[in-house]
């Protein structure tokens, strides 16, 4: 596999990159009928997770999906050579780049004044204790130095590996530990008091609860 | 917390509760815990807000997304204005020109605003995914931009049609026409793109081209800027279209047409050739112009009609004779309508909401 060899950023680095690699002419080059099987996986596998990862930069669910199924699109019409075994490292920087683009054209109308459409919102209804936990969670992750919220995000709203994550961010796995690390601390203290009750139960069932994983 | 926060494995603790500490590290983290109440307290808490940091989602389906991608068109539509809107129209001594700037702003006014007019019909046209066929459609004084999703483009020009059905991305790229189209294509043997236009077949072979297809009664226009067009007639008779196929008994009348040229079909199915044409006058509509090179006065009505989203009519003996020889960049019709008054020696009158066009 020929590609260019990752880039480690120091952990000084303020600004997360991700690395593009695109492997040229390959396997599925001139088969429409495999590439269309191989397309179809990879959109299947990854659309749930990269639809998430447009979220936290566009925070709205219909923009989210548009940007990804824009930068799919792209790569179907021109039946663009995707690595497939690896799509990902490919994927999260043109859909990032899709995000920053819509968030210029979002900048420039509502600098003219024109109102975005409501969209629509993940749950129906909610408890009072449940919207301000809710609401001390979105904050409490809004709060996370930048790097950190990425991590974080990628790893429990994107279903990826550390591996995953240091590959697509260019971090060594140890960065990637020591940031989630921190964001599990950071995060404890900003929720404890939210899950005081929670652990309160807990404790005097006497017996750990079996989170799924 | 009994223990000091900087004594706390928190990066092992992280990974443990996503999932991700090596099998060989679990052990001696969970003895770490085991040691003191407050710690399995802790690790219970952490666990707590791993489940409740889940990301809220609304219910997303990757196989509908795949139908939507691959019916999507790159880039939007895009209604591309005709001309400057209307302000201050230039106040004239001659009281006719004053009737005529309130009718062509009544006009214009009427046709109503043109992105939400042409946004809701290519939307509405749009059918289930089981009978997929996208039309666009442009009203007088409307354009219309859009891609194809081969990721050509289209130009449609004023009072005009595009279809294709799903069958294209998948690609049959075959679509069909009713009034002006420019083409961008990219060239792909092994899809060929195929206008069907009233008589005619136009087959790119790596091109820019317009087509003119006005209805049956006169002959189908195809002007090319670059690369080749294969050009077929379809003989239409008794209604049933046919291909000019062999099984017929009836030849193909087929040509190619190369830049400058511009190939017609006429309705019999035959096709002729003129070369070294005046490309402007074919092309420059796509950016706003409209070229009239020796045009007759009748084309030149219809044309002038469909742009401004007027009705001009003409009345009077010898007037289908006259030809225009000029040209109109993005200027209002109250400017239009002088110029053509001053080179052909007619006069134009308001009538109700018409626009009579007499012998002077």
């Amino acid at each position: 596999m020929s590609s260019a060899p990752v880039p480690h950023s120091s952990d000084s680095d303020p600004e997360p990159e991700l690395v593009a690699n695109i492997r040229t002419g390959d396997a599925v080059a001139s088969d429409p009928v495999a590439f269309e099987s191989h397309y179809d996986a990879v959109v299947r596998a990854h659309y749930v997770r990269l639809t998430s990862f447009a979220y936290r930069m566009l925070k709205s669910w219909d923009a989210a999906e548009d940007a990804v199924q824009q930068v799919f699109c792209k790569i179907w019409k021109r039946k663009a050579q995707l690595n497939f075994d690896e799509p990902l490292p490919y994927l999260y920087q043109a859909v990032r780049n899709e995000c920053l683009m819509a968030l210029r054209q979002q900048g420039r109308r509502e600098a003219a004044g024109l109102r975005i459409a409501e969209e629509r919102t993940a749950s129906a209804s909610e408890s009072v204790e449940d919207a301000e936990l809710q609401a001390a969670i979105d904050r409490a992750i809004a709060a996370l130095p930048e790097r950190c919220r990425l991590i974080y995000t990628m790893s429990r709203e994107q279903d990826l590996t550390y591996g995953e994550i240091a590959r697509l961010l260019g971090l060594s796995i140890k960065t990637v530990e020591t940031q989630m690390g921190r964001a599990f601390k950071t995060l404890r203290r900003a929720l404890g008091p939210y899950l005081c009750s929670a652990v309160a139960l807990l404790a005097s069932s006497g017996s750990w609860p079996s989170l799924p994983r | 917390m009994p223990s000091p926060d900087d004594q706390i494995p928190w990066d092992r603790l992280a990974a443990y509760v996503a999932g991700a500490l090596a099998p060989e590290d679990e052990a001696q983290l969970l003895a770490w815990v085991a040691a003191d109440p407050a710690r399995e307290e802790l690790l219970s808490s952490l666990r707590d807000m791993w489940a409740a940091t889940e990301l809220r989602r609304p219910p997303l389906d990757p196989d509908q997304a795949l139908q939507a991608i691959k019916h999507r068109g790159v880039g939007p539509a895009k209604v591309v204005p005709l001309h400057p809107r209307f302000d201050a129209l230039t106040p004239s001594r001659r009281p006719i020109r004053r009737a005529l700037a309130a009718a062509a702003v009544a006009a214009i006014a009427v046709g109503g605003w043109w992105g939400v007019h042409v946004a809701t019909s290519a939307r509405s046209a749009q059918t289930s995914d089981r009978v997929a066929v996208r039309e666009f459609k442009t009203a007088r004084g409307q354009r219309l931009a859009l891609s194809l999703p081969d990721g050509s483009s289209v130009m449609l020009g004023p009072e005009s049609v595009l279809r294709y059905s799903a069958a294209y991305a998948a690609g049959s790229r075959s679509v069909t026409l009713e009034g002006d189209g420019y083409f961008e294509v990219n060239h792909d043997a092994a899809h060929p793109f195929e206008v069907r236009a009233a008589h005619a077949v136009a087959r790119d072979l790596g091109t820019r081209f317009v087509v003119r297809a006005r209805g049956d009664a006169v002959p189908v226009d195809v002007a090319v800027a670059d690369g080749r067009v294969a050009l077929s007639g379809h003989a239409q008779r008794d209604g049933v279209q046919r291909d000019g196929v062999q099984r017929d008994g009836m030849q193909r009348d087929s040509v190619v047409l190369n830049r400058g040229d511009l190939g017609q079909v006429s309705r019999a199915g035959r096709t002729s050739v003129r070369h070294d044409v005046k490309l402007d006058s074919y092309f420059g509509w796509t950016e706003g112009r409209l070229v009239f090179d020796g045009t007759p006065l009748p084309s030149v009505a219809a044309e002038l009609s469909r742009w401004y989203d007027v009705d001009i009519r003409l009345d009077g003996p010898g007037l289908a004779e006259r030809r225009l020889t000029a040209s109109f960049h993005n200027e209002a019709i109250t400017k239009v309508l002088p110029m053509l008054e001053a080179s052909l020696g007619v006069r134009v009158t308001q009538v109700g909401r018409q626009l009579i066009v007499t012998a002077k």
